[in-house]
């Protein structure tokens, strides 16, 4: 009593040291911040994070612990195999160690025992590797002997005391003053015993203790969701017992109050204080690690840099070169003062190993400012002739990394990113990719925890189709807004508010995994486990275990290698030129054609890079850009930030002359004039931050930044306060003209483009209508083998036709892998356009065609490719044999009945002979619907619509191409896009096609409402309206909707815009499978059972 | 021990522990807590946690259960054969 009055024997917890969170995946229901902010608000003075295998939460949790004046630890926990019991069957036993960084050192440590786990022995870490880093990080690692499943609890319920003795001492070998008896409180049964067990262990063995409990949860309500959680991650349901499974609430955060009474040790309370102030550092570096590039002898990076930047500048014309070498030699300063010439030269070699390759790449972002950038090579845009912003790009106060965004042809990026590998590597070491943290959405929530709740596959996927556009992109804590569809599906039954529990709980960005991110490339010169582990994706790409803004703060810098399927789609129309014609076209250098710009401002702008949206189509009749600057601006005009900002009628009224720019004061003036006195790029807010309120530009930078992304109240004030003063200050404005610019900037927020990347962006779409209009057979086969746009193959091929374009169709003797080029004006869909036939197996059949010459008969080519049942049944479907002079129903029958002989791929010693059978032929739509349900386009020119065409018109439809301005009309047509964009006021977006034309049907919020379920399921729909046209651009006001019953195909749009096969939801895959039962062989087309089948 | 799952009723003294257990119209003194826990309850169904207490109450090994609410009932759960 007397030590408690003075203050020795303490009380309360100090530290809570070895919490998880979500980073632990399945483990905890709490993440890093949270988890700081809680364990501050509760009066501990520490925390620590041990994730299960990981430290992705190191940065957040410093981050966050510094924000709230607390201490952070970083530690992990690791299954160990420890060695088994002599003459066992197992000779090894995984049980947990937590282990603590105790300095910069230990935590590189902990990065390297993860990196072993996650990359060689993902069973656990050998005990002999872990006696091994001990050795190198002695004083660098604090030992912690694992909670409720470490060894020395375990062996003990087992009674193997003796062996829980024994590992102790070898570890104490290994952590000499280091080890730690932990001491956790689970309120299980015989919990006291436990703990009177342990202590009674370290006494023996003179080993501290220290009290630190596994803390998962903030709070006790938390239980359900860490148990449902658990149950997912251990497959199985609520009702299946496991010994992994949490026994109650106790795992919460607490108070140090209460950890203090249910670990009455002081001892222990005593050693997690210390050892929550002897594993204090500071993980954040104070520069950013280069890559290093490859140098001549003696040269640092930055004269190398110098040397190939002032050797390109003869690129620039003598009128500007003057410019262009001020410009340099400023922006080469800021990289001198920065130390990042090493960055500049890898995004170069990049860059170059593209070009001499053949592989399409360019720059894009922030990048296509810089003039160095575009010495390089690394961008393909004229900063100077475009007027763009360097300091957007980096400025000496600069405290984050440049954004350096390089799009390469999708199909070849895995080539660039293995030579990427390849050259940095360094053994596995120097480059990995950035993860992305896959958060937690409704439809991801519902499956995990649906199945932990024990409901089945099939309402599962019901339920998170039925969540539809409305609401899969919600966090689970938002379900209630959906609790109509979880109605719709669940019904009134108990688990439905069982589930609606536990999405409640979740917390918002809450993570689930990690997974690659789509093209940040880390490289550095040191080794990466420096900075994180390494692990590999589920396919098989290597990455760090943090995100681009962790990456960022641990000093590492990343280079943005996206896959662009535009830049492929061009690649691959350029071959088929060069195939056809001999030419090769740089598209570094088009000449500035007038047709094209013609085309594209009369609205024609299918399959164009960034223009081909319903949304832009408008916007293109109404702008009619003629030269790359006006493109550049329509392309980043469509975008949420000018749309919030109020930018776009402005800019569109005084673009076409309909209104005046108004007199705006200088600096004003000079800043909008290029965009009609409209605020449309990031670079005005910079330089309005700068000229106008007087801002340097790291404080303008940050000004853009935090503007936005901040979401809290006070944080904008302060911007407000800080501009309006600034604005007074330097041109002397009024606050209410401050306040208006002020909120114009605010409203623009982040979702606008940089001037140098829409520029980026109008080159390829450039680009795009260039080829389309020279080569469009070419440009065809490489849209239909990429696909980069919005449109299905479908709507794009029969937009070519409008092109002179025809599609063939597939054939075993002439398709090949991917669509090509038979003539100026014929296109050949490609084997792999038949669903379900892999490329490998387009590849078979091709070889074979190659080595063995043309397949004369489906027998001959039964006998000499080997596939499957199924794949060849499709193939007949989709009418590759048609080539071979017999009909889809002739090769079913004839195929069917070799299948009963032997194998295909096999030819027979005895031939057999098939007797002929008199098979009707197929009708148009017949063979229509098996050639949208096998390759999702057709080439015979009908549409879907075609076969109701009468009845549509005997019900007063007006054909989508006959619609008239004013008009108010019924009309009909396919559904091939949907779009509900949140800045669209609740308004959705439906383009509907028939034969000849396409128009978009704009549905209210209240129509919305009335038709939700019909507008999600259905694939065609008749709208009644008012029309407005606009250049090729037509729209309709609906008023009044319903379905078009079509039978049994699915369309475009239902399957996400891309593939009508590929689609993922079962209601459209039950509907094809309807189809399927309705037309296969046997029941459509009246053929015995055994051709039915492809037998 | 044997399996008794009947309601019942208990005081309790400072703390929340069980003072007094009334069984078969006896009560029964707590002498002893020998052990206490926390079981969370298949939250699925709607069941809250209880706290459970191991105690000998006179001649009584008895394994009670009270739900974390106010209010909560008591039960015996089991019984030292």
């Amino acid at each position: 009593m007397a030590g408690e009055a003075s203050g020795l024997t303490p009380n309360t917890l100090p530290a809570l040291l070895a919490c998880q969170s979500y980073f632990s995946e399945g483990r905890s229901t709490v993440g890093p911040a949270k988890l700081v902010e809680l364990v501050a608000e509760r009066g501990f003075g520490a925390v620590g994070l041990a994730d299960w295998c990981s430290v992705a939460g190191a940065v957040e949790l410093c981050e966050a612990a510094k924000e709230q004046g607390i201490k952070a630890v970083i530690g992990v926990t690791l299954p160990v195999l420890f060695p088994g019991v002599p003459r066992s069957a197992q000779p090894h036993e995984v049980f947990p160690l937590v282990l603590l960084a105790k300095s910069r050192t230990g935590y590189a440590l902990l990065c390297e025992l993860v990196t072993e786990i996650k990359l060689h022995t993902p069973d656990g870490l050998p005990f002999r590797v872990l006696q091994a880093a001990a050795e190198r990080g002695q004083d660098h690692l604090a030992c912690l002997t694992g909670g409720r499943t470490g060894f020395p609890t375990v062996l003990g319920e087992r009674k193997e005391i003796a062996r829980a003795a024994e590992f102790l001492r070898l570890l104490r070998a290994s952590f000499p003053f280091d080890l730690y008896l932990q001491l956790g409180h689970q309120h299980a049964p015989n919990e006291r015993r436990r703990l009177d067990y342990l202590r009674g262990l370290a006494r023996d063995l003179n080993l501290p203790t220290v009290a630190a409990p596994e803390v998962c949860m903030a709070e006790t309500a938390d239980y359900p969701l860490l148990d449902a959680l658990t149950c997912a991650r251990l497959g199985i349901d609520v009702d299946t017992p496991h010994a992994e499974r949490p026994r109650n609430d106790a795992r919460h955060v607490g108070t140090p109050e209460r950890w203090a009474a249910a670990l009455p040790f002081p001892d222990s309370l005593l050693n997690a204080g210390k050892l929550a102030d002897t594993c204090t550092f500071d993980v954040f570096p104070e520069r950013l690690a280069s890559p290093e590039p490859r140098l001549p002898p003696g040269q640092t990076p930055q004269a190398a840099l110098e040397d190939r930047a002032c050797a390109a500048l003869s690129r620039y014309p003598a009128e500007t070169r003057s410019q262009a070498r001020e410009r340099l030699t400023a922006e080469l300063h800021t990289v001198a003062t920065l130390q990042m010439a090493g960055f500049f030269l890898t995004a170069a070699e990049v860059t170059d190993y593209c070009r001499s390759h053949g592989i399409l790449a360019a720059g894009r972002g922030s990048a296509a400012g810089s003039v160095l950038c575009y010495l390089l090579g690394i961008t393909l845009s004229d900063p100077i002739k475009h007027n763009l912003l360097f300091e957007r790009f980096l400025h000496t106060g600069r405290a984050s990394m440049p954004d350096v965004d390089i799009d390469i042809a999708s199909s070849r990026r895995d080539q660039v990113l293995s030579w990427v590998e390849e050259r940095w590597g360094n053994g596995g070491a120097g480059e990995a990719m950035v993860a992305n943290r896959i958060t937690y959405r409704l439809p991801s929530a519902v499956q995990d925890l649906g199945r932990a709740l024990g409901l089945p596959p099939e309402v599962r996927d019901r339920l998170s189709r039925a969540l539809g556009r409305d609401f899969r992109h919600h966090r689970p804590h938002r379900a209630r807004d959906a609790e109509v569809v979880f109605t719709e599906v669940l019904g009134d039954a108990p688990v439905k508010e069982a589930l609606l529990k536990l999405l409640d709980r979740i917390e918002p960005r809450f993570v689930r995994h990690l997974a690659p991110h789509s093209g940040g490339v880390v490289l550095s010169s040191q080794p990466l486990t420096y900075f994180s582990p390494l692990t590999r994706s589920s396919g098989g790409i290597r990455m760090l275990t943090f995100d681009k803004d962790d990456v960022e703060r641990l000093g590492l810098i990343k280079l943005d290698l996206l896959g662009l399927r535009m830049l492929a789609a061009l690649e691959r129309a350029r071959e088929e030129v060069l195939r056809l014609t001999g030419d090769w076209i740089d598209y570094g250098d088009l000449p500035d054609d007038a047709q094209v710009w013609k085309r594209i401002a009369s609205g024609d702008t299918m399959a164009l890079f960034q223009i081909e949206s319903p949304a832009q189509v408008q916007m293109t009749a109404k702008l009619q850009p003629k030269n790359m600057t006006q493109l550049a601006h329509q392309i980043a005009l469509v975008r949420p930030g000018p749309i919030q900002s109020g930018t776009v009628h402005p800019y569109v009224r005084r673009a076409r002359g309909e209104e005046a720019v108004p007199d705006l004061p200088e600096p004003l003036k000079t800043i909008l004039a290029p965009t009609h006195g409209t605020l449309l790029f990031q670079e005005q807010i910079l330089r309005i931050a700068v000229q106008y309120a007087g801002f340097s530009w790291p404080h303008a930078d940050r000004f853009r930044s935090r503007l936005s992304k901040t979401e809290d109240a006070a944080e904008l004030a302060q911007l407000k306060t800080a501009f309006l003063d600034g604005a007074a200050l330097t041109t002397g404005a009024f606050p209410w003209e401050a306040e208006a610019l002020f909120d114009t900037c605010a409203a623009f927020r982040g979702y606008g483009f940089a001037e140098s990347h829409a520029h980026a962006f109008a080159q390829h779409s450039y680009a795009s209508a260039w080829i389309r209009q020279h080569h469009p057979a070419a440009f065809l086969a490489g849209v239909l083998t990429e696909a980069p746009g919005m449109w299905p193959a479908s709507t794009i091929s029969t937009e070519a036709r409008r092109w002179g374009v025809n599609l063939a169709p597939v054939c075993l003797n002439r398709s090949g892998v991917s669509y090509r080029a038979e003539s100026l004006r014929t296109v050949r869909i490609s084997l792999t356009a038949v669903d379900g036939l892999s490329l490998e197996t387009a590849r078979q059949i091709v070889q074979e065609r190659l080595t063995g010459g043309k397949f004369q008969t489906p027998g001959d080519f039964y006998d000499r490719v080997q596939l499957k049942r199924d794949t060849l049944e499709t193939l007949i479907q989709a009418g590759a044999f048609d080539g071979l002079g017999q009909t889809r129903r002739d090769v079913a029958y004839a195929l069917g009945t070799l299948g009963h002989a032997r194998p295909p791929g096999t030819r027979a010693l005895l031939g057999l002979g098939i007797p002929s059978l008199e098979l009707s032929g197929m009708t148009e739509d017949e063979r229509l619907f098996l050639d949208l349900h096998t390759t999702g386009l057709s080439a015979s020119g009908r549409h879907p619509l075609d076969a109701h065409r009468t009845r549509l018109r005997d019900m007063g439809c007006v054909p989508l191409g006959s619609l008239k301005h004013g008009q108010q009309v019924w009309t009909a047509g396919l559904i091939v896009a949907k779009q509900r964009p949140p800045t669209a006021k609740g308004f959705a977006f439906y383009v509907l096609e028939d034969a000849r034309a396409r128009i978009q049907a704009i549905i209210s919020p209240d129509l919305w409402e009335a038709h939700r379920v019909l507008l999600r399921d259905a694939r065609a729909l008749i709208v009644q309206g008012q029309a407005t046209v606009t250049g090729q651009a037509v729209t309709v006001n609906v008023a009044r909707l319903s379905e078009l019953p079509l039978g049994g195909w699915a369309t475009a749009a239902d399957a996400g815009g891309q593939d009508s096969r590929c689609n993922g939801g079962a209601g459209t895959g039950q509907q094809i499978l309807g189809a399927k039962n309705n037309m296969t062989w046997g029941a459509a087309h009246g053929l015995p059972a055994a051709a039915g089948s492809g037998q | 021990m044997k399996a008794v799952q009947q309601e019942i009723t208990v005081t309790i003294c400072e703390g929340g522990r069980p003072h007094l257990l009334y069984w078969q119209g006896h009560a029964h003194t707590v002498s002893v807590l020998l052990d206490q826990w926390r079981f969370g309850g298949r939250w699925w169904l709607d069941e809250r946690p209880r706290d459970c207490y191991l105690v000998q109450a006179g001649t009584l090994v008895a394994e009670l259960h009270h739900e974390d609410i106010p209010g909560g009932r008591w039960w015996l759960a089991r019984l030292q054969d």
